[in-house]
């Protein structure tokens, strides 16, 4: 069984979109084991490198196969998620899916100001923030892209912006402190043979998350 | 026939100005190895079951090991 052309979650807080057609279960193993990673680092790391360290660990040791991993530091003098993305994946994807992922940060950014899922990513943007602070200049974001082949990207953008940041990052450039910005990419391949084994006890330790803490965008093209 | 390949690729940029002056290093070092390997399936085969479960179990401890998340 296949979903429609594409797709966008949010997953504790973070963006996951898939690309293409994929069947409903290879999209439950890719979002409950990221849940799964997002979750368990959240409890080990808040510090954005660690965080993602963390992660990888994580669903490395659950089946994603990695094929490539890197780091870089553009020199830009500002930036939103959507800008940064774009500069790190036009290797990865054509102009029409970089057009889907603008088109995907977009529903997110407007999705309505009492929606939980948006809450949810604006908290998991801010995290960063000191506990006393209501606004942060440091935002952070997971943005995983599955693409049809089933090569699961994942992007972990770190960014200090000189302002307070807000849920406009996704696709709006903030001007940025003299620190420039990270970030981290991951290609993966889930092994869905070896998957199968553990994905019972992956939902088992999930448990009510699944619920709370993944949402569903049922995001089409604008 | 497999080709194990390692790269290492190191490169170092420094600039430094003193008053009007500035001087500038550039320094790369590539460091490349491969290894021609052949699998023996014949041996592989009587131990395939007990590293499929070595890995599963690798998988199984992991999970078994992040705290209660509900």
């Amino acid at each position: 069984m296949t979903n429609s052309a594409f797709d966008t979650y949010i997953v504790n807080g973070n963006i996951t979109v898939f690309l293409g057609q994929h069947s409903t279960a290879f999209k439950n193993d890719v979002l409950n084991s990221s849940l799964l990673g997002s979750l368990a680092s959240n409890l080990s790391s808040v510090a954005p490198d660690a965080w993602f360290y963390s992660y990888k660990r994580t669903l490395g040791s659950i089946f994603w196969a990695t094929k490539a991993d890197a780091s870089h530091s553009p020199k830009v003098k500002s930036a939103s998620i959507l800008t940064l993305t774009e500069l790190t994946l036009s290797r990865y994807l054509t102009t029409a899916q970089l057009g889907q992922l603008a088109d995907c940060l977009a529903v997110v950014k407007n999705l309505p100001e009492d929606s939980e899922a948006l809450a949810a990513c604006l908290n998991n943007v801010q995290r960063n923030q000191p506990v006393e602070q209501t606004t942060s200049n440091t935002a952070r974001l997971l943005l995983t892209v599955v693409c049809e082949n089933t090569m699961v990207i994942s992007c972990n953008i770190t960014l200090n912006a000189a302002s307070p940041v807000d849920i406009t990052i996704l696709d709006e450039e903030f001007p940025l402190e003299k620190v420039a910005p990270q970030v981290d990419l991951w290609i993966t391949y889930l092994g869905d043979d070896n998957y199968a084994g553990i994905r019972d006890k992956v939902i088992e330790k999930l448990g009510s998350n699944i619920k709370t803490k993944l949402f569903h965008l049922n995001a089409t093209p604008l | 026939m497999m080709i194990l390949n390692c790269n290492s690729l190191d490169v170092r940029d420094s600039s430094r100005g003193i008053l009007f002056w500035k001087s500038t290093s550039q320094e790369t070092k590539i460091q490349t190895a491969a290894q021609a390997m052949y699998l023996n399936l014949e041996v592989y085969a009587g131990i395939r079951q007990l590293v499929l479960q070595k890995i599963g179990d690798t998988a199984r401890n992991a999970l078994a090991d992040i705290p209660d998340l509900d």
